[in-house]
């Protein structure tokens, strides 16, 4: 999500380290996802979560596919870090 | 909460760069320019995340945007503007007033941002329970 390359550095205004830190941890994109040429159900692209792995050419069918368009959080990622991320933005 | 705090930051500035005050009030001139400022700017980066995620045009997108931050923004300016109060009668009060000029004042206001994104945790979370705004 493009807006949060604004919304990070202006959490760090006031949250200092601890912004810096959640950036680092949860506020990346997850290196799989931005490779262009990562193997369609490799190990690399089965930790990128239902998001990436939902497209994967040949798989099975996954009911927690999200919609077209409509990139479904990360079921990996514990609700508190959702939150403080929405909390953020 | 970021688009508040860019909002805020500018209101307070400029409050202070030109000495506005209401009804005598510099307080009540903070209060009212860091409100609309930063309902503003949360607006605007609200419909930078909403309009593409749910393909919305350019006035659905703002509806949306609007919906999904103004209580999200109210509950953050109750932590900020009560902090702000505590400032100015508690901590600093009448001859010796912290100026956004000042360090002092800078560090303080990043500890109202932290207490604003205390209050505004609760209201954020209902917001996403009921699904006005949607987890990116």
């Amino acid at each position: 999500m493009g807006v949060m390359n604004f919304v990070f550095p202006i959490t760090a205004l006031y949250f200092g380290p601890l912004a810096l830190w959640f950036y680092l941890r949860w506020g990346r994109v997850p290196r799989s996802v931005t490779m262009a040429h990562a193997p369609a159900g490799s190990a690399v692209a089965a930790h990128a979560g239902p998001g990436a792995t939902a497209h994967a050419p040949g798989g099975p069918p996954n009911s927690a596919a999200p919609l077209a368009g409509q990139p479904a959080p990360d079921r990996g990622r514990p609700w508190r870090v959702t939150m403080a991320t929405e909390v953020s933005h | 909460v970021a688009g508040c705090t860019l909002g805020d930051v500018i209101s307070e500035f400029l409050v202070f760069a030109l000495a506005l005050t209401i009804a005598g009030s510099t307080l009540a001139a903070e209060y009212t320019g860091d409100y609309v400022l930063a309902l503003a700017f949360g607006i605007a980066l609200q419909y930078f995340a909403i309009a593409p995620m749910r393909g919305l045009g350019v006035r659905d997108g703002l509806v949306a945007a609007a919906k999904a931050d103004f209580i999200s923004l109210t509950a953050f300016e109750v932590g900020l503007f009560g902090w702000m109060a505590v400032m100015m009668f508690v901590l600093f009060p009448a001859p010796h007033q912290l100026m956004p000029s000042s360090a002092a004042f800078c560090l303080l206001m990043q500890v109202g941002m932290m207490i604003g994104y205390c209050t505004s945790w609760p209201a954020n979370a209902w917001l996403v329970r009921r699904g006005i705004k949607v987890p990116m």
